[in-house]
């Protein structure tokens, strides 16, 4: 990345205003539960019966190695620290996302990517 | 929105991950041209998908006591057409499933069809209408990025309602729709307004990159394009 290029500068500056007002977010819904329509299979359960999700809770457990689950560290579950995850994970993600589109543009295209 | 792994049907997870994989591949090979033909691109392509993470990461709080969050889908839609966006998002929605437990791995498919395929085609049509009805492109982006985001919205819930149309698929999805309007309204909104600022930045900083990807029209770039006098200020 072209780190001179006044774009890619004043984007940075973007998204580290962003990271680090991001815990306002959880802050404000702390009590509010699940995002819209981000609810779990065990939701659905209570409606509609377990015997009609039975398969679903299982799928629910397919992938659980996630190691910032719901953008926190686990164990950080009062206010101050899972603002502190929320930052980390920001960062995290942030980094990882533009690694792997720097990482595909290698791969769809090495000229770019060397440019 | 991300809809959670495991909420849905088997057979909805396969139909919703056919669909994203066909845009998704044609998204590859629509990256893999633009790049060819354009290397500058690469950082604007990188900022559009940051931009969808991070918004798309952010939970809000809501006018109606409960929250959501942004999906930031509509800036790259206008620059590089839905295959591409379909791509970013698929990138930013993998992630967030693996190492956030936000969406799921079994409904990646769904959740790229409503924010990296509908949610983006709804934006660049938005965009062109307002082009076409001699709109500024900062107007035109603001009304993309809302449309984008509701569009985003309303497939989730159309997604929704086909796995679990109880009584009927209408009720189910009245009643997903009814939640989601209040709630998601405010933030498509700030969604807008906060689209149109990067927009404004590209536009000034890098008027060149949008010139390129025929986005902007000539005129409008005119007083960003013009080269500085000699010896400076």
């Amino acid at each position: 990345m072209n780190w001179q290029d006044p774009l890619v500068k004043k984007f940075l500056y973007l998204i580290v205003a962003m990271v680090i007002l991001c815990p306002l977010g959880i802050l404000l819904v702390w009590n509010y539960g699940d995002a819209w329509g981000e609810w779990g299979p065990e939701d659905v359960a209570e409606k509609v019966g377990e015997d009609k999700v039975s398969g679903l809770l299982h799928l629910a457990d397919i992938w659980s190695y996630a190691p910032l689950p719901d953008y926190d560290i686990p164990g950080w579950d009062d206010p101050f620290h899972a603002s502190i995850g929320y930052i980390i994970s920001a960062i995290v993600g942030v980094i990882l996302c533009v690694g792997a589109y720097y990482a595909l543009i290698k791969i769809v295209n090495p000229k770019a990517a060397a440019g | 929105m991300h809809i959670m792994e495991g909420y849905l049907p088997p057979m909805w997870c396969a139909v919703w991950w056919v669909l994203s994989g066909i845009v998704i591949a044609y998204g590859i090979v629509k990256l893999k041209k633009l790049l060819e033909e354009s290397p500058e691109m690469k950082p604007l392509v990188a900022i559009s998908g940051a931009y969808m993470f991070i918004l798309s990461s952010l939970k809000m709080p809501s006018v109606t006591g409960s929250c959501s969050h942004p999906c930031g889908n509509g800036l790259g839609a206008v620059l590089f057409g839905v295959p591409i966006t379909a791509v970013l998002a698929a990138i930013v929605l993998l992630f967030q499933a693996l190492f956030l437990a936000h969406g799921g791995l079994t409904t990646l498919g769904a959740n790229d069809f409503s924010m990296g395929i509908v949610g983006p085609a709804a934006a660049v049509i938005v965009y062109r209408l307002c082009m076409k009805a001699g709109l500024s492109s900062t107007v035109g982006i603001f009304f993309a990025a809302l449309f984008g985001d509701w569009l985003t919205y309303v497939t989730t819930a159309v997604q929704l309602a086909l796995a679990f149309p109880i009584p009927s698929f209408t009720a189910a999805f009245t009643k997903f729709i009814v939640i989601y309007a209040y709630t998601q309204v405010p933030l498509a909104i700030a969604e807008g307004i906060l689209t149109v600022i990067i927009w404004d930045y590209i536009k000034k900083l890098r008027p060149d990159l949008l010139l390129k990807l025929g986005v902007v029209p000539e005129e409008e770039l005119k007083p960003y394009l013009t080269p500085s006098p000699a010896g400076g200020e």
